[in-house]
Formats: C-alpha cells, structure tokens, sequence
C-alpha cells in the first residue's frame, strides 16, 4: 500500500516534516530557556562542538548543563514533537525538560504503534496513522527508549532532564546553551551510540557573563552505526 | 488461433479484469494489489515441470510470448491491537487446479514488550525463516525475477501449516546494535514434501505452489496419475523446526535453520505418500557500501519414502544446493548477478529409480522501479543440468534451459 494523498496532505498541512520539527524544537528551545531565566540579570553562554574520532561534526548530541544547588523552576513547557518519518523516529534523539508534554505523530502512511519499557516511562500508544494521540508527559528523568511494535528496525530516544540548559547538536555538531548562571556548572554530553567504553563525557566548567565560553568534545571511540532506514511497508524479511 | 492461445488471452483478461475491479479498493490500509505481465523468450528442448515435463524452469518454448506473470492480491488487517491477520492470494495462469489460490494465510500476535525480550507467534500457513531474498510482498524476491534454486524449492514444496513462536533478544535497550532471535515451529500437512526434489530436482522459477493447488506429476505424463497436492497430512505425525538469527541493524544478518518433517516414509493416503525430509540451512545477508547487497545461503538434507526394514525408506536422496548473489542499486535501478549450484544424489535403491541431479545456473537481473506504482524487471537465466530421470522418458540426461523474461508490473 502506497502512502494514500489525503495522508500527505494532511502530513503537509500539520507540518510534521523533519526540517519543521527541528525549527519548532530550537524556537521551543529558546522560548522556554529565555522565558526562564529572563528575571535573571546576569547570563553566561555555553558554545559546545562535539566532533569524532576523525574530526566530523557529531549532530543530535544531547547536551545538559547542570549548576548544582539550583533547583528547576516551576515551568509550563511548550509540547516537543518525536515524529515518525520513513519507518524512522525523527530526530533520533529528543531532549526534553522533566514534565514536558511530547506528542507523537505519524507521517507514515504505513501505521506505527509506539512503546517505552523504560524505567523512567512506561507506554505505549496503540497502532495509529495521523495524530490521534494526546502528548505524553514526560515525569521523570531519564533516558526513555523508545520502538514501534510494527516496525522492529525503529529506535528513538528522549533524554528526559531536570535542568532548564539543554539542546541538541545542530548538523555542524554544535549547540549554544544562552542565559546559563554563571558559576560552576557541570556540562554532559549523551548520544545513545556513543561507544559504551567513551569516557571524558562530563565536564565542569566556571561560567561568566563576560563572554561565551566553549567547549570542545572530542569523541575517542566509532560511534555504533545508526537505526536502519525503512525498507517501506512492501519490503520485510520473511 | 487455437484453443490454447484463446485460453490464455482470456486468463489474462480475466487476471486483468480481477486486477482493476479490486483497484476500487486501493485506498484500503494494508491491501496489496500487483499485476505482473511477463514476455517470455525461452531456449530449450524440455518440456516445463509446469505442464508435466522435465524441465527446471518455469517457461518453455511453448511458452513463448505474453504470459501472466502473477496475480498477487495480499492484505493485512489489525483485528486486535496485537493481533494481526496476513492473507496472500495468487493467480499464475497456467494449468493450476484453481484460477486463484492462497499461498499464505495466517494469524500473527506481537504482544509489547515489557523488556529486551520481543515475542512473535504466528498460527496459519507461512513461509518459515530461510530465505534472505524473498523480502518483497507476496515473498517475491527482491533482487531478481526468479529466486535461487534453494528458495525456489521453498516457494514449491514448503509451507509451515501449523504454529512459530520467535524470541529475540533486542539490543536498543542495552546499547547494543544487535538483535539475537531464537525461532521454534510445530507443523504437519506438508508431508508429500520432497518428492519434487527427488523425482525433479532443483528448479529456478518465481511459481509459488498454492495451499490447495496442484503440480503435474514430473514422471507422470501421459499416465492416470493424480498431480502433486504439497500440501496434505498423510502420517498422523507432527513436524518441526527450530533456528536462529543474528541481525547488526540492518547491514548483517545471519540465518541458520533446522528442519525436519518427521514423516512416516512408509505411510500412503490414496493418492500420494508421505516422505520424511530434514535440512539444514544457514545464510548470510551483507549491505556493503555504495549500495552493494552480498546474499550467500547454503543448505543440505535428505529425503526419503517407500517402506523399509529400518524405517529409514526406501528410496533415500540426499540434497544440497547454495548460492551466491551481488546486487547494485543505482537510485531507483537494481542490478543483480547470481550463482547456483545445486545436486540431488539418489543413495539407496538408485538401481530401482535414480532421481540424481548435477547443475549450475546464472542469472542477471536488472529492476527498475521508476514511480511507487511500476516496476520493470529484465531477467536472463542460463540452467545447465544433469537430471537422471530424463533418461526414463528417452530425453538427454543433460540439458541447457535459458529463458529471458520482461516483467512489467503495476501495483497499488
């Protein structure tokens, strides 16, 4: 079965396409980090690079910034996406702050059915196409992995987090976390293929309003490959 | 124009006419419908298994020209939230017992997962876990027209009619980046499987058997005897097989199969006897850079009928057949080189009937898929054996069999 117009239509009308998924995530990303920390007079800002082994550009790197003694602020959180695009979650790895809603559409033609066995959330959203789910909120930290029950080859990830500084890696594998507190904080980075023996993936850091800090992580070890791409719904092993 | 030329036209128009009267439903999630029209060249002096003869391929020369290559309707619904029923129909137009046929039919339940362990049980008619080319719907393969001998001989004489339950270690949840799957199956009205191998041999065609259709007996032309029917219980006695596979997302996996019928060699019904067959079988399935595939599968095994002192039969053959294939994809385009070769050796009473095989067989394929609605596939396949039982019809026990075949296909 060939991915009936209307469905398309639809998918276009909602813009649940990959390229819009991001821009809303980084607007999201933004609103939520500005609207946070906009009592705050003094912000410092955070620019990370996260490269491999032979010196490329890693995107899709979760990254937290952690300043201990600061407890989350009480926040309402604009709801994230975890799109289903091509038998793929799109993006592979979502970061979300703990208590934020995440809707799971389907741009498939082809019907998904979603679950988590995680320990941080346990779910599953039964066999759907379109969007006929209400957001799953995400309470607890922690990484949650997420599978389709259909399509065995589907991985996705959401790093749930307490802390307010979080992004992702763009395609250039970096990321600026702004409106951070200055002083101490502890700055992690997490892709769920990093090589189990990576090591050197958290570091602390002293923060100033004065000028941008960066930070450069070098991965010493191949990542592991990436979740296969859909064959279609035409093409299976038997 | 003679009577057998007015029959095929109308098979086709009526595959044709069945084909656009179910295109009413091409919205309907989980429906499958392909039309496949075949011209056909073929080079050989044999006769094709299909109308009686001793030839391995699935057309021959009085074959020639238009031919209906298949008619596929397949359709999957989701009666349960984890349950799930598969149902695949095809025509093949040529002298079957039934115009359209059932080639699988069966129930499946995923229940989710509540940790790295993945559950699937399967009840019905399906194809067991042994070829790694037989991926497109209908378990067409997805490399070439016709698959390699080996799935050939899976798509004639093995359906599992019974129950599959399949384990798999998933990996995500552990940061592995591969699944380990243990599979075990309990089966029977397949007893009369492995005659065709015995008396035939290896054979290269995209001619799947159907559940209750029926081959021309190879050694029985122009004789009162009834066809093949694959697909019956003769001996009261339950069949199984058990395997596993290893899979590295999608650029390795890895096969290997046990399997044995457990039939009763010496039990008969009216019609046909029960042969007790088992084999073993591995395959490999490698996705190289640059759009390359490497497909390797070997297997080995015996079968045997008739009473005998030891229970063992009384005919006994022992079997093997393996393959190598590469295939390129260029975009929308697929190119495909692959090797067979395959033998049967008659091993006890060959002095009563030799049904011994020696062969070798190329085929290049090339696929073009240009929209999500047409595929267009050139096939040329070159089949050189040796087959003991032409000898019995006065035929050259060695023979060369090439066809070329164009496959213009429309599904939806």
């Amino acid at each position: 079965m060939f991915r009936p117009r209307s469905i398309c239509q639809n998918a276009t009308r909602l813009q649940f396409r990959p390229q819009n998924v991001r821009r809303r995530l980084k607007i999201a990303g933004v609103v939520s980090i500005v609207w946070l920390t906009g009592a705050s007079a003094a912000a410092a800002t955070l620019e990370i690079e996260v490269t491999d082994r032979e010196g490329h550009p890693v995107p899709d790197v979760a990254v937290t910034a952690v300043a201990p003694g600061t407890r989350p602020p009480a926040a309402a959180h604009p709801t994230a996406i975890m799109d289903q695009l091509d038998q793929q979650f799109v993006p592979e790895v979502l970061v979300v702050q703990t208590g934020t809603p995440v809707v799971f559409p389907n741009s498939d033609a082809v019907a998904h059915q979603v679950y988590s066995f995680s320990a941080a959330k346990r779910f599953a959203l039964g066999l759907y196409r379109g969007h006929p789910y209400p957001p799953v909120t995400f309470d607890q930290p922690g990484v949650v992995v997420l599978g389709c029950n259909i399509h065995d080859q589907m991985v996705g990830y959401i790093l749930v987090t307490d802390t307010p500084w979080f992004g992702t890696t763009d395609a250039r594998g970096r990321l600026a976390l702004h409106d951070v507190r200055p002083g101490e904080v502890r700055v992690s980075v997490w892709h769920p293929r990093f090589a189990s023996d990576e090591a050197d993936l958290e570091r602390s850091l002293t923060l100033t309003d004065a000028a941008p800090t960066a930070l450069t992580i070098h991965l010493t070890h191949a990542m592991r490959p990436p979740p296969p791409k859909g064959t279609g719904a035409r093409v299976r092993d038997y | 124009m003679n009577g057998a030329w007015l029959s095929r036209v109308a098979r086709l128009l009526a595959a044709a006419a069945c084909f656009w009267g179910s295109s009413v439903l091409a919205d309907v999630p989980g429906l499958d419908a392909e039309l496949d029209l075949r011209l056909v060249a073929a080079d050989t002096d044999l006769t094709s298994f299909t109308d009686g003869g001793l030839g391995e391929l699935r057309f021959d020369e009085d074959h020639d020209g238009l031919r209906l290559g298949r008619l596929l309707l397949a359709y999957q619904a989701h009666l349960l939230e984890t349950l799930s029923a598969e149902v695949a129909l095809s025509a093949t137009g040529d002298n079957d017992k039934n115009p359209i046929d059932v080639t699988e039919a069966f129930l499946e339940w995923r229940p989710y997962p509540r940790s790295m362990w993945r559950t699937r049980a399967r009840l019905g008619a399906f194809y067991p876990p042994v070829s790694l080319e037989n991926r497109r719907v209908g378990w067409q393969s997805l490399y070439s027209i016709s698959p390699s001998a080996l799935n050939t001989w899976v798509g004639e004489e093995i359906r599992t009619l019974g129950a599959e339950v399949e384990v798999t270690a998933a990996g995500a949840s552990k940061g592995r980046s591969f699944d380990v799957s243990a599979v075990a199956s309990v089966f029977g009205w397949n007893d009369p499987m492995g005659v065709l191998i015995f008396e035939r041999g290896w054979a290269i065609h995209d001619r799947q058997t159907a559940l209750f259709g029926r081959l021309p007996d190879p050694l029985g032309a122009g004789t009162t005897r009834h066809g093949l029917e694959l697909f019956h219980e003769i001996d009261n006695r339950a069949g199984y097989y058990v395997g596993g596979e290893f899979r590295y997302t999608d650029r390795v996996v890895l096969r290997a199969l046990h399997y044995d019928n457990r039939g009763d060699p010496a039990a008969m019904n009216e019609y046909e006897s029960a042969w007790l067959t088992r084999f073993d079988s591995v395959g490999a399935r490698i996705e190289l850079p640059a759009g390359f595939t490497v497909v390797s599968q070997w297997m080995t095994g015996d079968t045997s009928v008739g009473d005998s002192d030891d229970g063992r039969g009384f005919l006994i053959a022992d079997y093997d057949a393996a393959f190598l294939l590469v295939s390129k994809t260029f975009g929308r385009q697929r190119l495909t080189v692959r090797y067979d070769t395959f033998e049967t050796d008659t091993v006890r009473n060959e002095a009563i009937f030799d049904g011994s095989q020696d062969g070798e067989a190329w085929t290049l394929a090339y696929i073009f898929e240009p929209n999500e609605h047409w595929r267009l596939a050139a096939e040329a396949l070159r089949n050189d054996t040796t087959l003991a039982p032409r000898a019995l019809l006065g035929l050259a026990p060695q023979a060369v069999e090439r066809t070329l075949q164009l496959a213009v296909v429309y599904h939806f």
